[in-house]
């Protein structure tokens, strides 16, 4: 079962090229410690909620309802009875065959949980809910989870002053979908209209 | 510079410059000075208006909005926290180009729509590079491109600003939190400090900024998002009216990919200091002694 060392081992390419010319700077060097500490003040701090997707593990159907809501299934509807014979067979070859896994080697059942489908599982066997999802992604990733945590992965809106107003921050997911977890490009806004082109007499 | 009017300063300055060149920096306030109203002329510098003034000011540009644009804005004078001083961060290995960030920049803060002005400028870099001079703005391509990364940069808040120590006239300053800001009432528009900026981050208003009405953001600071005259500069405030209140800026929150971190480095609980702490930051052309505000980093 992958650790969460998969993540802190996998060196990306730009970055390693790039570090040759970059010059690390200290964190005393950035750091302004010459002037005065901010009082930690016992202060009230408000609170961060975590953005879910909606309808997160139920099956979307591509049907629409009659309220124009697209239509999903609960997983137990189909789940609830015999798994041990739905493992059986081959797994996305027809419930599922639109799903494209492209997220290292893993299993469909490294997430999902065998006989609980309405459930994910960590490596020990512990149950989550769907809504829990960050749990099973921190599992694997400590170094983006530990990023996470500092507000230095993910993004966030609302106060960098937590005591004067909450933040809204994005679960794993809703940047990363599960079973192909790479970001997908986009197309950018346009530039200014007077942007100055590369410059290659420069430097 | 105590009290003297900026009528003195322009006499100083066109004699140190030449009649020509005078003309020419000098050119936008000429053009205005016959429908300027005098009080608007004899307006004193921001950092020497006692409060009554202070509030005549903010109501005549209020009433201009309104008069010029159309809009119902709310200027306020948003005075820096003691006890924080600003520091940004962008992690550039997760930055993938969108540009949302300099898109948020434009609405927010602003800017004239015919030029599409941001204070962010995206540059698309060659690994193995990190000379933006080397980047290219203009790129309108799918991104991520294929080795490539992107480099958004705006202003760097300098401890040593030296877009600061050339303004011949003291129009703009570091106030106590590390932002500088530009009192665009007193700007004579000569660029001299859009020249000493390492960073290209100053912006000349060439023409006066057309913005529609319904796209006016009325939530303003005085000192920042204001609506900009013609024939001065603008610059990065950190969204100074917002985040002097505690709010994160808006090129922050527009990041889609996570990206930015924002905070206190003067409180060691914060992001910021955690980064600072634990990432190898660096900043953009060190070797000037500018001491940016603005750090970059790779994650490794
Ligand atoms: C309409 C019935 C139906 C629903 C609803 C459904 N599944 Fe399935 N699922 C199946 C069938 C049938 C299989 C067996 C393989 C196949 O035919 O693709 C399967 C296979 C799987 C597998 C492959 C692993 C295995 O057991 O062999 C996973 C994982 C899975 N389903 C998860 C889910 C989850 C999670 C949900 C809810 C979000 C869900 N399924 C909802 C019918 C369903
Ligand atoms: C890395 C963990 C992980 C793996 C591996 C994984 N899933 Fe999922 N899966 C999730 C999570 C988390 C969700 C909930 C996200 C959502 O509903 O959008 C989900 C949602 C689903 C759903 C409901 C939403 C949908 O896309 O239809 C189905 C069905 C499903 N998985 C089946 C599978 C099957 C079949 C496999 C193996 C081929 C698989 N999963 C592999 C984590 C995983
Ligand atoms: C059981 C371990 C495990 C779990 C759980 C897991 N991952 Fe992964 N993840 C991996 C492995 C293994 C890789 C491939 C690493 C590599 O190629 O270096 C990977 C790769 C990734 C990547 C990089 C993809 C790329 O191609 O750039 C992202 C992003 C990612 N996972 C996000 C997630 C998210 C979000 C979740 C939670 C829904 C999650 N992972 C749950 C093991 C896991
Ligand atoms: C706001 C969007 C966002 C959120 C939320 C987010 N990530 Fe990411 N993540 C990214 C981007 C962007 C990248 C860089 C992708 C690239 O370089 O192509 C990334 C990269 C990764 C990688 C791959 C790193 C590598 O070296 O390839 C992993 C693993 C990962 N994230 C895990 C997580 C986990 C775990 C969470 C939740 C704790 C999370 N992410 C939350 C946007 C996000």
């Amino acid at each position: 079962m992958a650790t969460s060392t998969f993540a802190a081992e996998a060196l990306p390419v730009r970055a390693s090229l790039l570090l040759l010319t970059v010059t690390a700077i200290a964190c005393a060097r950035g750091t302004p410690h010459a002037e005065p500490e901010a009082v930690a003040a016992a202060v009230a701090r408000y609170p961060i909620d975590i953005r879910l997707p909606d309808g997160l593990g139920e099956l979307r159907t591509g049907q629409v309802r009659p309220d124009g809501r697209p239509e999903r299934v609960a997983c137990v509807t189909c789940h609830g009875h015999a798994p041990e014979d739905l493992a059986s067979r081959n797994p996305t070859a027809q419930m599922h065959g639109a799903i494209r896994l492209n997220h290292g080697e893993l299993p469909c059942l490294a997430c999902h949980d065998r006989s609980r489908r309405n459930n994910l599982h960590l490596a020990d066997g512990r149950r989550l809910a769907f809504d829990e999802v960050d749990t099973l992604c921190r599992q694997c990733h400590g170094s983006q989870a530990r990023d996470y945590a500092h507000g230095a992965h993910g993004g966030m809106t609302g106060y960098w002053d937590r005591s004067r107003g909450g933040r809204v921050r994005n679960a794993c997911v809703v940047c990363h979908a599960p079973h192909a977890p790479s970001i997908v490009g986009v197309y950018p806004a346009p530039p200014p209209l007077d942007a100055p082109a590369a410059h290659p007499e420069a430097g | 510079m105590t009290n003297t009017p900026r009528r003195t300063h322009l006499k100083v300055l066109g004699a140190s410059l030449g009649a020509a060149a005078f003309a020419k920096t000098v050119a936008p306030l000429v053009e205005w000075s016959a429908d300027m109203d005098l009080d608007e002329f004899m307006q004193r510098h921001y950092r020497e208006l006692d409060s009554n003034a202070l509030a005549d000011v903010i109501s005549r540009h209020e009433f201009s909005a309104r008069d010029e644009y159309g809009a119902d804005v709310t200027i306020r004078d948003v005075r820096p926290t003691p006890g924080v001083v600003f520091g940004y961060a962008l992690n550039l290995s997760i930055c993938i180009g969108c540009r949302k960030c300099a898109e948020a920049c434009h609405q927010e803060n602003n800017h004239d729509r015919r030029s599409h002005q941001s204070y962010i400028r995206v540059f698309e870099m060659s690994a193995g590079s990190i000379d933006f001079h080397r980047g290219n703005a203009g790129y309108d391509h799918p991104v991520p491109a294929p080795d490539k990364y992107y480099m958004p940069v705006q202003c760097q808040q300098c401890e040593n600003p030296p877009c600061v120590s050339v303004c011949p006239v003291e129009a703009t300053w570091s106030e106590p939190d590390g932002i500088v800001v530009v009192d665009y009432d007193w700007c004579i528009g000569c660029r001299y400090c859009e020249a000493a900026c390492p960073y290209h981050a100053r912006r000349f208003n060439w023409h006066k900024p057309e913005i529609p009405a319904d796209e006016v953001n009325p939530n303003q600071g005085l000192l920042s998002n204001r609506i900009r005259p013609q024939g001065v500069m603008e610059k990065c405030t950190f969204c100074l009216h917002r985040t002097r209140q505690g709010q994160l800026p808006a090129c922050l929150e527009a990041c889609p990919t996570g990206a930015r971190v924002f905070g206190n480095l003067l409180d060691p609980e914060s992001d910021i200091r955690w980064v600072l702490a634990n990432k190898r930051v660096f900043v953009l052309k060190e070797e000037l002694g500018t001491r940016p505000r603005f750090f970059y980093f790779f994650d490794v």
